[in-house]
């Protein structure tokens, strides 16, 4: 009985832990619509700031604390809320998504130039004073993040359902315009809601960084731990939010207690709060579609299949003809770049036709990376056969998620991607006990296509006959359904069209497109490893999908490319170390809100230069008829 | 071992304080050479940190066979003559290596010792000559803590390299295909995955292999906390490397005689520790082994310290012999114990092979300061170059790989316990140090290693 209070007591203490991580997150998206996956980055830089402020300018923690909180917090939230989230607003909520994924990696990149790696001790606050609990040993600062816990979330219920500005808030939310007919500044409000969710961010940095560690990722992967927790409250409700924090907190205690610690066992501790995340959204209410709302994307223009196949040999040809003139190390590269691209391509349909966010899209890559290598077969059936299992993982996770949308949808992507990365991919069944795979290479009759150079050129095939199919697919009935179903699903579903269906097959495509770029980069590499496909990889990768254009084959080219890029440069320019990430999310911010990316404006470019060229070439219509 | 922790990568790497540093530069005596009588009880025998049976023997510096004498590798290489362009990356006046470690990615500088340590190998050899009348010139690569970022630097060593020397880094199954396939000799301060470790031209110079336990450690810890040995926990953080060497650990440690009364693998998200600390409380714990980032146990110790726990001893593998470690512990981690296999920063005083990689790190690397890693890749350069002087003239990768082969007890003049890196079997010896004052203190044999059998746990291999 005495083990069975140890493992309460701490279980709660857990819980006040991602109670106060979650409800900052909640604030922020009840008042503002956007869901802030930056929020732990945010507690994380705070975090380093009152390190900064304590240790190294001396200052009496109070103070810092005060400073931090009370002042440093607020006005990077306002910043954000002002430069980046005050245009989002009506966005879809995959852009809203893609822009915070860009703040974050901001973050991170601004915290490594700016602390550099190296021990950095926290001390709680009343050092090891605590009292005993049956056998169990709470500190003052244990008490002191339950009792934060309690607090904020009462005090940020008052605020939202008793205050006026709180209910100006969530107005601004409702309906921006019609509060701003009521006279009320609609900007204040919302960087108010932004300044107070940062503030809560950096008070969670500060209270969970003597137990975490001053990191720059611990304490944004618990706050996705914590996102469980602020789904039981549906995003919205802090009581309940306060409630599935400390269920998590008492379920992870309890396994940790009660659960024989095996191996196969530790796999399902570490995917609690994966389980607890897919619950929550599976129990929670089907959202409504919202009656009236046509909000159309104008897309980039698609080629007629003819250009199509024109532009895609000559990228084949140009493949080709480079692979003579690059090393060994470079045709690699490039055709990493390629490989890259087809997991890009496969968010096309999925995020740029149909509206879609997968945040675990490098997941069904390793799916089809760990098919090739199990069935150890260097014949292009491999490929197809990394493309099938991909595809029916892919609609596996459709079916249970299909009374999701929005938010909600991607959300249950993350949740499926941790649970592969803690269950799945460091099972028997995916990479085992040795934790990587030696995968073939493809191979031809009659082709040797075992060197780099061959491997190249068929990178880049691969690439162009994806994207060859996904123009198709765009220019089909299926694809026209697709866009109609992200401009106005409640218009598709009063014309009787299945979206369920199409959502499912939708998804499984999507998978099955990137379970073929994962056979085809198994064997790039020739070794795969479940480190290779982790969650965390998935975040730069939409990331960069969107900011160089989601909507078109081009975009995913770019993108792809991009992404085989970024480490190298941050690799060859060692002095900007995170700065290269920095910019990365910063031209995200900027560029992120428009799903065409930096393609679009490229064809813009291309068009506006034809157009100043044309006048000088031809004469002027008007001139030749006089 | 020591190094398959870091893979759950906050930091590994180390930086010494600066009484470290002064103690390196400064202390009398210490530690070294030669053979030593172990000072406590134990059993198996005693390494001193200078003994070799390297296949060449005799003379000092560069040149001298593997292992090398005591001295600290002073004086040009022997041979004379070039045999001309003789393999890829050789000519009749130079041989390029290449190094590929983790400098960028995640952690910023993860293994860059290991890359500075080679550095500074070469910048020495290069003042007494070179190799037979050929420089030695340095590509020096990132794997960006990345195996993509490990397979292509490897594909750049494979085409303009002859070897590669003294790498170090997380992911290194990720050039393991490319190596096989160019069949470039690599000659890696350490292995840190399966797959490169069964990479035929791969040879770690901490030779360390998951499958091969030293009964030293398990012995050591027995005779010195006998009755712990019956309430013993293993904890390591959850990933696939460490899996594999907890799995490896815990059969060998239960051969000799301790039972584990509690493993459990903690996950890296996981933020709360008290629980485990509470659950090995209830189960009676009284010997605690850790696995993992010294990060993580670092928050484990406090929450051990948080919770009134106190076992006999906390163990752990080399990686708890950094100066961020004990800095981020703070007296959390005092009494701890750790094994290591390498001289003792803190008795460097007296060992000539230390002051001779300190003395050249000072000069490629200002401000740099030795570490464990950085003590293999001084090692595995220095090993390169008396296997290139052996093989003399006509320096070919088949030769170079031969002779790597006969190495089965090389210590880099002392810098470490002797490593059988031909026979890729982990080392027997090992010395034993504890934290006392917030400062790591000889625990034993008085000086050198103490020696074991080694134990194929089966695991992993």
């Amino acid at each position: 009985m005495t083990g069975f209070l140890a493992f309460t007591v701490l279980g709660l203490v857990t819980g006040a832990g991602y109670a106060v991580a979650a409800s900052g997150l909640v604030l922020t998206y009840s008042t503002s619509r956007i869901f802030n996956v930056a929020h732990g980055a945010i507690g994380m830089v705070m975090a380093f700031l009152c390190w900064e402020l304590t240790v190294q300018r001396g200052l009496p923690a109070w103070l810092a604390v005060l400073l931090v909180v009370g002042v440093a917090a607020p006005l990077l939230g306002a910043l954000a809320e002002r430069v980046m989230m005050r245009h989002l607003a009506g966005a879809p909520e995959g852009t809203t998504l893609v822009v915070t994924v860009g703040l974050l990696i901001m973050l991170i990149g601004a915290a490594q130039a700016v602390w550099p790696a190296t021990a950095r001790p926290v001390e709680p606050f009343f050092g090891q004073r605590g009292f005993r609990v049956g056998t169990a040993f709470v500190t003052f600062h244990d008490l002191v993040m339950v009792a934060a816990a309690i607090i904020v979330a009462g005090g940020l219920y008052a605020l939202l359902t008793r205050a006026r500005i709180g209910a100006a808030m969530r107005a601004s939310v409702d309906n921006r315009d019609l509060l701003r007919l009521y006279g009320a500044r609609t900007s204040i409000v919302s960087a108010l809601s932004w300044a107070i969710g940062a503030a809560l961010a950096a008070l969670a940095g500060i209270l969970l960084t003597p137990v975490v560690g001053l990191s720059y990722f611990d304490l944004t992967l618990l706050v996705i731990s914590a996102y469980a927790a602020a789904v039981v409250g549906r995003l919205r409700s802090l009581p309940w939010t306060f409630v599935g924090a400390l269920l998590l907190g008492l379920a992870q205690s309890y396994a940790v207690g009660y659960l024989p610690p095996t191996e196969v066992l530790s796999g399902l501790r570490a995917a609690i709060p994966a389980l607890f995340l897919f619950a929550a959204l599976l129990l929670s209410p089907q959202a409504t579609l919202r009656v009236g709302q046509i909000k159309g994307i104008a897309g980039v223009p698609v080629p007629t299949a003819r250009r199509a196949l024109i532009v895609g040999a000559v990228v084949v040809g140009a493949a080709a003809a480079a692979s003579l003139a690059l090393s060994t190390a470079q045709n690699d590269q490039l055709a990493l770049g390629f490989v890259y691209g087809i997991v890009m391509l496969s968010l096309v349909p999925l995020t740029g036709y149909g509206g879609f966010v997968s945040l675990t899209q490098l997941t069904f890559v390793g799916i089809g990376a760990v098919t090739v290598a199990r069935l150890g077969t260097a014949s292009p059936l491999g490929l197809l056969a990394a493309a099938a299992v991909a595809a029916l993982v892919g609609a596996l996770v459709a079916l249970p998620a299909l009374r999701l949308r929005g938010l909600y949808l991607a959300l249950s992507t993350l949740a499926f991607g941790l649970l592969m990365d803690k269950l799945v991919f460091q099972s028997s069944l995916a990479f085992g006990f040795n934790g990587s795979l030696s995968v073939p290479r493809l191979a031809l009759p009659g082709l040797d296509l075992g060197g780099e150079r061959a491997y190249l050129v068929v990178s880049a095939a691969a690439f162009v006959a994806v994207g060859l199919g996904v123009l198709a697919l765009r220019r089909s009935r299926y694809g026209r359904i697709l866009l109609a179903m992200r401009d106005s699903p409640a218009g598709c579903a009063t014309l009787g069209l299945n979206m369920r269906w199409t959502r499912v097959r939708l998804f499984a495509l999507s998978a099955g497109i990137a379970g073929f770029a994962g056979g085809l980069l198994g064997g790039l590499r020739q070794t795969v490893a479940a480190t290779d496909f982790q969650l965390m990889g998935s975040l730069p990768l939409l990331l960069l999908a969107v900011v160089a254009g989601v909507t078109s084959v081009s975009g995913a080219a770019l993108g792809g490319m991009a992404l085989m890029l970024l480490p190298v440069l941050a690799s060859e320019f060692p002095a900007l170390g995170g700065l290269v990430y920095l910019c990365v999310g910063v031209a995200s911010v900027g560029l992120g809100r428009d799903p065409n990316g930096v393609v679009s404006h490229l064809f813009k470019l291309g068009r506006w230069r034809s157009a100043g060229f044309r006048p000088a070439l031809d004469p002027p219509r008007a001139a030749v008829r006089s | 071992m020591a190094i398959a922790v870091c893979l759950a990568l906050p930091a590994c790497g180390s930086a010494l304080t600066p009484e470290q540093r002064a103690d390196v530069l400064g202390a009398p005596g210490g530690g070294g050479d030669g053979a030593a009588t172990g000072g406590d009880s134990g059993g198996g025998t005693t390494a001193g940190s200078g003994t070799a049976d390297g296949p060449a023997a005799g003379g000092s510096g560069p040149g001298a066979g593997p292992g090398g004498a005591r001295g600290g590798g002073t004086g040009p290489v022997k041979c004379q003559g070039t045999g001309g362009a003789t393999a890829p990356g050789v000519t009749a006046n130079k041989i390029k290596i290449a190094n590929v470690s983790d400098v960028s990615g995640p952690v910023q500088g993860l293994f860059e010792s290991a890359q500075q340590a080679v550095k500074a190998y070469v910048g020495y050899v290069n003042s007494t000559g070179g190799v037979c009348g050929r420089t030695l010139e340095l590509m020096a690569l990132d794997s960006r803590t990345d195996s993509r970022g490990d397979q292509e630097a490897t594909a750049r060593a494979c085409s303009q390299a002859f070897a590669l020397v003294g790498s170090m880094s997380a992911y290194d199954q990720g050039g393991a295909a490319t190596a096989s396939g160019c069949g470039i000799p690599d000659l890696r301060a350490v292995t840190t995955t399966a797959q490169r470790q069964k990479v035929a031209v791969t040879y770690g110079v901490n030779s360390n292999k998951v499958n091969f336990q030293s009964t030293a450690v398990a012995d050591h810890f027995k005779s010195k906390f006998p009755a712990a040995a019956s309430k013993a926990a293993f904890l390591y953080l959850n990933s696939e490397v460490t899996k594999q060497n907890e799995a490896s650990f815990v059969k060998a440690f239960t051969g000799r005689g301790f039972t584990f009364v509690y493993e459990q693998a903690i996950d890296v998200a996981d933020f709360n520790y008290a629980p485990y600390v509470v659950q090995m409380k209830d189960r009676g714990v009284r010997y605690v082994q850790w696995l993992g980032s010294y990060q993580h146990a670092a928050r484990l110790l406090q929450a051990m310290k948080q919770q009134g726990f106190k076992p006999d001893v906390f163990v752990m593998d080399p990686v708890a012999y950094d100066a961020n470690f004990v800095k981020q512990a703070g007296d959390a981690a005092e009494g701890m114990a750790v094994f290591t296999n390498t001289a003792l920063l803190e008795e460097g005083g007296g060992n000539a092979e230390m002051k001779l990689y300190r003395s050249w790190l000072a000069r490629v690397a200002p401000g740099a300061a030795p570490d464990y890693f950085g003590f293999f890749a001084w090692g595995a350069a220095k090993l390169f170059v008396e296997l290139a002087a052996k093989v003399g003239p006509n320096l070919t990768r088949k030769a170079l790989l031969d002779a790597v082969k006969g190495v089965h007890a090389y210590t880099a003049n002392g810098l470490f316990s002797p490593q059988d890196v031909g026979g890729k079997r982990t080392a027997k010896c090992w010395a034993f140090i504890r934290l006392k004052g917030g400062r790591w203190v000889r625990e034993a044999p008085g000086s050198g290693f103490r020696c074991g059998q080694l134990v194929n746990t089966g695991v992993g291999a």
